[in-house]
Parts: structure tokens; C-alpha cells; sequence
């Protein structure tokens, strides 16, 4: 049987299904909260619950797969609309899958967090189900096995454990497939060879012979079938493919097939399916049918509780839109069978190894000047090979950087379980509407964004929109509306979180910063200067302190995550009609177009999604003024010789690099400008980390390692500076 | 962490700073490469001042010799740059240190595991793990997680 390895390794692969299974039903659960009643999307919630509970059960996690049971049981009579989906019912399914999480992490290792929760969940959920807590929380998720369970299901995984005695691929099912035949058409060996072979590339088989079982041949019926052979086939592969093997062998023989991870009743299956392997023959059937029993019994479909065997007949109009459903996931099935799971760092790896590639394609390029420069006809021929390879490398490059994409919706998603949260808490209403869920960013950046939005939720539900009663005495809706909007511009993408709720009042924001002395008592601000100051620590507009934010952090964290992926954000708002945060992120944080630049005799990259203009540096500008008349706009800017510590005079005419994030705008003085360059960006080590200019470095067609410039914290002590010296 | 040094066999790679000779335990030497480009790290740490491009991976480059106050003279024909793999607070660190002149990888005669004296060094006793011999010649092995643990030492930032 199984190693311990091995059985950790099925764990792993059934905790990690678990996730994406748990993700989709709480995304369902939520739907389905807007649409009660929707019998695919009950059907796929249920499903997904109970392939939960079958998957705890077959590796051994006996209180996840308990508890799941109650889960499903409370989810199964809401499928039969015996349990209406109420406000608390489904706080109830929500709670559970929490409470899911948890038993997943502590199957990871991790101790149970919320043993309280689970307790009360559970005794929710019997509550609901109008079953007596009393009796059952003895046999609550603590204890292994729950000898009065009210319906065989835990029993059902146990079974399918003993079938799958080899380490299954979770999501792969368990084919018998007998071969009835009558015996004077045996297959010859090379034909049952074919046959194996077929079988065998598909998945894992076992072979099982019954010819010792056949009867003598004075025994045997005239025309009679007689089981042979039959074969435990382990897949990914649909029935059809599995069929379609034997479709030469339609109306030879009689060839069934049996999916057994749908079995509705295992033990009493179990036994049938003993009882046949062991070689039962089989009385006279027309030879030619070709059997498929999942297809031709209506009853064992994936979406059938194993205990409901017996509620078909009273479901029949449900029954009928469910197989629609079943239909749809099938095809959802097939679907991902084109996609496998790759662990990321190898990922990773890999788009390190092309940006290697694309430093070794940029240093060959640089060879060619110097071929040329010595044998013409050789350079012509090292010119085509380049111009392929480079081809090819850049098509490489853009394939590679595709990998990592993926929509941002995932990390959208939590966020209308926040907003529903938050208003089942707070008594506000407010309805979380989402644009652009398919705008691809890379994997890293999906990742990162999750946590600075739920902030900037949090704060629009909280500091934004009103109480139902202020909305409606202000002449707006009752309830509030908060609007994701996701879209790609110039290379970078730009997330709109908008409320429309009162703004943001700046008066008050200016007076907290005041009173907590972060900026000077007489000092002015303009609108836009007041809400600059909500991004500082400590600073907030909220008259009280709530349970969700208004402590005052918050901004400041957002903004200081935002810029660790490269980004800005900007708040605009209109006192009494709401307020728009835009936070704007480049696509991938691996690689930048950058404007190379010289200065001391080093090169040095302007990631070029900054750059908005390059002049010269007039001489009389240089002398004395810290400032750049650009279109009558005055224009800090900083001279990087200095800032770097670079000794010895700077060359005659020295150009400015204007950089801008949302609108402020910083001159950057350089030596020289060299030229664009696309770079992979490698980060700093941990070495390196109190230094604020670098944001990374990258490594050039000649091998040189070249440092990236942090434009946004450039500009930010630029912009402190032009504070000083205004003030001076 | 500390144990970093105990799957040595005893073998020491020696560099030359200036006048003295060091030991580094070979089992955390990567590769030792001729001088090359460096790139100056505005802003930085001086004793981590340099990136080098080792194998298409940027690597910062220590100059143990601020370290431990002595002189520092430009690279010459037997300067080296001795990549090292560390494990500082748990994480893999690659960094290559500058050194003047290197020897051979061998044991080292003797060792004084417990007594590093505390007087009579210029540097810091606390970069030295261990005094060893090798040829009638007092070499100093040193504890690498600490000097490359910053955090530890702060009059470094002061120094810079």
C-alpha cells in the first residue's frame, strides 16, 4: 500500500484542490445570495462541498470531512428548497466555509485558530438543519467517527480509499470496465495487447483475468456471456475518450463501464462489484450493446449526494436543470484538462532564464559592431543569425511574461464578501459593483494588490458611504455604490476604486494633521495639498474610531504597498458625491522599459513609464535656482551628482529628466543621456536595503550590472526639498 | 546558522587582506572570479558599495577591508573576487567579497576554537570565530554570518 510519503503527497494535492474548490463556493455562495434560487449554482455549490468531504474522508481527515458532512447536509436542503436561503442561513454556509479554512490550515499543521467558531457554526448549523445540538455535538468534528451518523455518507470516501489503493491524482476517477464476451470470440493475444496498451496510456491500470472463473465447456449456454477480463482504469480522461477505445470491439462483445467514485451506496456497491470481478457470469444480454451505465442511469451523476439516494423521483423538476448544470461542469472539466498546475518558483526560474537570455542576445548585438568593423561578409551572415535569434528570444520573452499573467478578478473576489460583511455589521448598505475583472497583471502583482484594496474598501465602506437614513435625507439612494474598475493605459494598469458617498471632508483631515502636529499650525493648504495629507501616518477624516478602520493607519500603508509594486495612487473627491482612489501599477514587475542615463561616468536607468520629457540644463538655470521654468510651470529638480556623492565638475551641458507620478513632477539632472533600454530587473539584496534611490538593478548587453533609479521615492524627496525651500 | 561552518572537513579557503591572512571555511565558497566591472551603490553602506555581475546574477560586493580597518589599495594583478553562499537570519545569501590576494583551499595546521584573544586586533574580535596556523603563520577564521549581519552591528550605519 501507500508510503507515508506518498499519503502526504495525496494530502497536499487534495488540500490544494481544497482551496480553489473552497474559493469558487464562497464566490457561488455569494451569487447565489443575489440570485436565490438558482438551482446550477446551488448544484455546483453542493458539489463542490461534497467533493470537499469525499476528498477529506479518502486522506484520512476525519473532522474536516465530519463537519463538512453537516455543511452539505444544511447545503442539500436548501438544494430541495426545504431551507430557504435566508440572510442567516447563508452567514451560516459562509461561516462553515471559514470554518473549512481553518481545518485546512490545521491540516497543514497549523493549530485550529477558531475552535469557538467551529462550535458555534456547527451548532448552527444543526439548528438549522432542526436537529437537537445536544445529541450531536459529542459527535462534533472532534471526534473521528461519528458511529450515529444520520446518513452512510462518510462511509462512501472510506470505500472509495480501499478502490484506489495507488495514489490518485484528486480530480482523476476510478474506472471498472468489464469485458463480457462470448467465448468463442476471445480477442487474440496482440488484440488484447492493443487493447491494454490503449487503456494503459490513458492512466494507471490493473488488469484483472476471469478465465479460470468461465465454466466447462459442457456447462457453458449456448450464446452465453461470460466475464473474461476486466480492467481498474485510474483517469483524467472523460468516459468518452475511454469508451471510444473500445468502439472496435461494439458488437462483439458487451464492454461496461462503471465510474466508481460516483457510486451512490459504496458498501452495497462494493459488494456487487466483488461479486462481478470474482467472476459471476453473466446470463444472456444482446451481445452488441455497448453499455455506459453512468450515462444510461439517470441517478449517479457527480452533483448526487451519496445519502440522497432515494429523493429523486420528489426533485424531478430540479432534477432536469441540474443535469444542465452537471453538463456545464463537465465541459469546465475538459476544459481545464488543457491547463496544469506549475509550481511558481519553477515559473520563476524560468522568466529569470529568459531575461539571462535576452542579456546574452543584448551583449551578442553589441559583438556585431565589432565583426563588422573587421570582416563585412562575415558580419552579414552573424547579422541574419542575429536578427532570428533576437526574434525569437523577444517572442520567447513576451511567451514567458504570458505565463505569469492572470486576470486580476481573483483578487477581486474576497472583496464583495468584505462589502457584504461589512454592511451585515455596520447596518450601511452598499452594493459592490466590478469592472474589468479580466485585465491580466502579472501573477506577483494579483498577489500584492489584494491587500492594499480590501484597505481602500474598507475605507470607502467606512469613511464614505453613509448610513441609509443620511443617504436618503441627502436625496440619494439608500444604498451606497462602490465601483472596481480595472483597465490597462500606457503600459500600466489603473484600478479605480470609486464611492459615492460624501467625500472626503479636508477641512478635517487638515485639522487632524494639525492637531497632531505633523504639519506646522499656520500653514495653508490647498485641496489637493489637504488630501495629500490623508496618505501621512495617523492622519483620518473619521470623526469616531471603528471596529474597521478610522485609526488613522491605513492610507499611508496603502500607499507604502502600492509603491512597493512600482505604483502610484491619487485620491480625487467631490464633497457630497464621493470620492475615486486611482492607483496605477505597471502590468509586470519584472521587467521595464528604461531610459538609460550617464552620470559620474555611471549608467544608470529612468524606468520610462515616468519619464515624461528630457531638456537641456541652461547654464543659468544651473547657477544658484533650484527650479525649471517648463511651460511656465515651475519644475523642481534634483542633481543626482550631488545626491550620489560624485566628485569633480559636471560636464558643460547637463540634461534634466522630468519624471512626473500622477501629477507632480520632479527634474532629474543628469551627465548624459545614453538611450532606451528594455531590462530585467533584478532586485537589490537584503544588503542593500537601506538604500532609498535603487529600486533594483539590471545587467547590460556588455555584462555590466547598471543600478535602476526609484523614481517614486526620488520624487518624493524632491518634493520635500521644494517644501523646504518654498518655506526658506 | 552557526553551524554553517561545522560541514567543512576542515578545509579552509585563505585570502590575503592587506598584511593578513584569513580563512574562509571552502564548503561556503561558490566560485572565485578575476576583478571585474564594478558598479558603484550610490548611498550605500561603503563596505557593500559594488554590485558585480556574477553569472548573470547581481551580486553585491563587500569590502572586508573597511571592515576591519585596513588599507585599502585599488585591485591589483592578484585581486580576486571570492563568491560566498551564506545563510544570514535564516536566508540563502550570495555575495562576493574582495580580496587581495588568494591561496590555496587546505586544513589548517592547528586551530584554537575557544580562546580568540580579545586584545591585540585591529578589528573587531568579534568577525573571528577561530585562530588557526598554518605554516607558522597566524590565520584568522572568520565568523561570516556576523560580519555580513548588519543588523547586529550598528556602528556600521554609523560609519556611513
Amino acid at each position: 500500500m501507500s508510503t507515508n510519503d506518498e499519503n502526504m503527497e495525496i494530502q497536499l494535492g487534495f488540500l490544494e484542490e481544497m482551496a480553489e474548490l473552497l474559493f469558487d463556493a464562497e464566490k457561488d455562495l455569494l451569487a447565489l445570495e443575489e440570485t436565490p434560487g438558482n438551482i446550477d449554482l446551488v448544484s455546483r455549490l453542493f458539489r463542490n462541498i461534497h467533493t470537499i468531504k469525499g476528498g477529506a474522508g479518502m486522506v484520512g481527515l476525519d473532522d474536516l470531512a465530519n463537519f463538512t458532512h453537516d455543511a452539505e447536509n444544511l447545503l442539500d436542503e436548501v438544494r430541495k428548497s426545504k431551507i430557504p436561503l435566508t440572510a442567516k442561513i447563508a452567514t451560516v454556509l459562509l461561516q462553515s466555509l471559514d470554518c473549512l479554512k481553518d481545518f485546512m490550515q490545521a491540516a497543514y499543521g497549523n493549530p485550529l485558530q477558531n475552535t469557538d467558531l467551529i462550535a458555534a457554526t456547527h451548532h448552527a448549523i444543526l439548528e438549522a438543519l432542526g436537529k437537537k445540538p445536544a445529541e450531536q455535538v459529542a459527535s462534533a468534528p472532534k471526534a473521528p467517527e461519528v458511529p450515529t451518523a444520520p446518513a452512510p455518507a462518510v462511509e462512501a470516501p472510506s470505500a472509495a480509499t480501499e478502490i484506489s489503493e495507488e495514489p490518485v491524482e484528486t480530480r482523476s476517477k476510478i474506472y471498472l470496465i468489464q469485458f463480457l464476451t462470448q467465448l468463442d470470440r476471445l480477442p487474440s493475444e496482440q488484440e488484447l495487447a492493443t487493447l491494454s496498451a490503449g487503456l494503459a496510456a490513458l492512466g494507471e491500470l490493473v488488469s484483472i483475468s476471469h478465465e479460470r472463473s468461465i465454466p466447462d465447456e459442457s456447462e457453458r449456454l449456448a450464446g452465453a456471456i461470460h466475464l473474461w477480463r476486466s480492467f481498474q482504469l485510474t483517469t483524467t480522461t472523460e468516459t468518452e475518450t475511454v469508451l471510444a477505445l473500445f468502439s472496435q470491439w461494439d458488437g462483439i462483445h458487451e464492454v461496461r463501464i462503471e465510474d466508481l467514485n460516483f457510486l451512490p451506496d459504496a458498501p452495497e456497491n462494493q459488494a456487487e462489484i466483488d461479486a462481478k470481478v470474482a467472476g459471476d457470469s453473466v446470463a444472456a444480454l444482446p451481445a452488441s450493446s455497448l453499455r455506459s451505465e453512468p450515462f444510461e442511469t439517470p441517478s449517479p451523476t457527480p452533483s448526487q449526494p451519496v445519502s440522497s439516494a432515494a429523493n429523486e423521483t420528489s426533485l424531478a423538476p430540479a432534477g432536469r436543470k441540474q443535469t444542465k448544470g452537471d453538463e456545464k461542469v463537465e465541459t469546465q472539466a475538459s476544459q481545464k484538462l488543457t491547463s496544469i498546475r506549475v509550481d511558481i518558483n519553477k515559473l520563476d526560474r524560468l522568466v529569470n532564464l529568459v531575461g539571462e537570455l535576452i542579456t546574452i542576445g543584448a551583449r551578442l548585438d553589441s559583438f556585431k559592431s565589432i565583426v563588422e568593423r573587421r570582416d563585412r561578409a562575415l558580419a552579414d551572415s552573424l547579422i541574419g543569425i542575429l536578427d532570428d535569434s533576437s526574434r525569437s528570444l523577444r517572442e520567447l520573452q513576451d511567451q514567458a511574461m504570458t505565463i505569469r499573467m492572470v486576470p486580476i478578478g481573483g483578487a477581486f473576489d474576497p472583496m464583495t464578501r468584505l462589502v457584504r460583511d461589512y454592511c451585515m455589521q455596520s447596518g450601511k448598505k452598499a452594493k459592490l459593483t466590478i469592472i474589468g475583472k479580466e485585465t491580466e497583471v502579472d501573477k506577483k502583482v494579483s498577489e500584492q494588490i489584494s491587500g492594499p484594496l480590501k484597505h481602500l474598501i474598507r475605507n470607502s465602506l467606512d469613511h464614505g458611504l453613509e448610513f441609509p437614513a443620511e443617504r436618503e435625507a441627502a436625496g440619494k439612494e439608500a444604498e451606497g455604490e462602490i465601483i472596481l474598475n480595472t483597465y490597462n493605459k500606457n503600459g500600466l494598469i489603473v484600478i479605480e476604486v470609486t464611492d459615492n458617498g460624501k467625500g472626503i471632508d479636508t477641512d478635517a483631515v487638515v485639522r487632524s494633521a494639525k492637531a497632531k502636529g505633523l504639519v506646522s499650525q499656520d500653514r495653508e493648504f490647498s485641496e489637493r495639498e489637504a488630501l495629500e495629507l490623508i496618505f501621512m501616518p495617523a492622519v483620518s477624516s473619521a470623526e469616531k474610531v471603528t471596529e474597521i478602520s478610522g485609526r488613522g493607519v491605513g492610507m499611508d500603508v496603502v500607499k507604502r504597498d502600492i509603491e512597493e509594486l512600482r505604483g502610484t495612487v491619487e485620491v480625487t473627491t467631490e464633497r457630497g458625491v464621493g470620492t475615486t482612489i486611482t492607483v496605477r501599477i505597471p502590468m509586470t514587475l519584472s521587467i521595464v522599459d528604461g531610459l538609460l542615463v550617464e552620470i559620474g561616468g555611471h549608467n544608470y536607468v529612468i524606468p520610462l513609464s515616468f519619464v515624461e520629457e528630457c531638456v537641456e540644463l541652461a547654464t543659468s538655470a544651473a547657477a544658484g535656482s533650484n527650479f525649471l521654468d517648463i511651460r511656465n510651470d515651475l519644475v523642481p529638480f534634483m542633481r543626482l551628482r550631488e545626491l550620489f556623492g560624485i566628485e569633480g565638475p559636471p560636464p558643460d551641458y547637463e540634461k534634466v529628466v522630468i519624471v512626473s507620478t500622477a501629477d507632480r513632477r520632479v527634474g532629474l539632472v543628469v551627465d548624459r543621456l545614453v538611450g532606451d533600454h528594455q531590462t530585467v530587473i533584478k532586485s537589490l539584496s537584503r544588503l542593500h536595503k537601506d538604500v532609498q534611490c535603487f529600486s533594483g538593478a539590471t545587467i547590460l548587453g556588455d555584462g555590466s550590472v547598471v543600478l535602476i533609479l526609484d523614481v517614486v521615492r526620488l520624487i518624493e524627496a524632491g518634493q520635500i526639498r521644494e517644501e523646504h525651500l518654498r518655506v526658506a | 546558522m552557526a553551524n554553517n561552518h561545522s560541514d567543512e572537513n576542515g578545509q579552509f579557503l585563505r585570502i590575503g587582506l592587506g598584511d593578513e591572512t584569513f580563512a574562509i571555511p571552502a564548503s561556503i565558497v561558490r566560485e572565485i572570479l578575476d576583478v571585474g566591472t564594478m558598479t558603484p551603490v550610490p548611498t550605500s553602506n561603503p563596505v557593500v558599495g559594488s554590485l558585480v555581475n556574477v553569472r548573470g546574477r547581481v551580486v553585491p560586493l563587500a569590502d572586508l577591508r573597511m571592515r576591519f580597518n585596513i588599507d585599502v589599495i585599488p585591485p591589483t594583478i592578484d585581486s580576486r573576487v571570492v563568491v560566498l553562499e551564506l545563510l544570514v537570519e535564516g536566508e540563502a545569501l550570495i555575495v562576493g567579497i574582495i580580496a587581495d590576494k588568494v591561496f590555496e583551499v587546505s586544513a589548517l595546521d592547528s586551530m584554537m576554537e575557544d580562546d580568540v584573544p580579545r586584545v591585540g586586533m585591529r578589528w573587531p574580535p568579534e568577525f573571528v570565530r577561530s585562530i588557526g596556523r598554518r605554516n607558522d603563520e597566524f590565520v584568522m577564521v572568520l565568523d561570516l554570518n556576523r560580519v555580513f549581519n548588519f543588523n547586529e552591528g550598528d556602528e556600521l550605519q554609523e560609519a556611513s
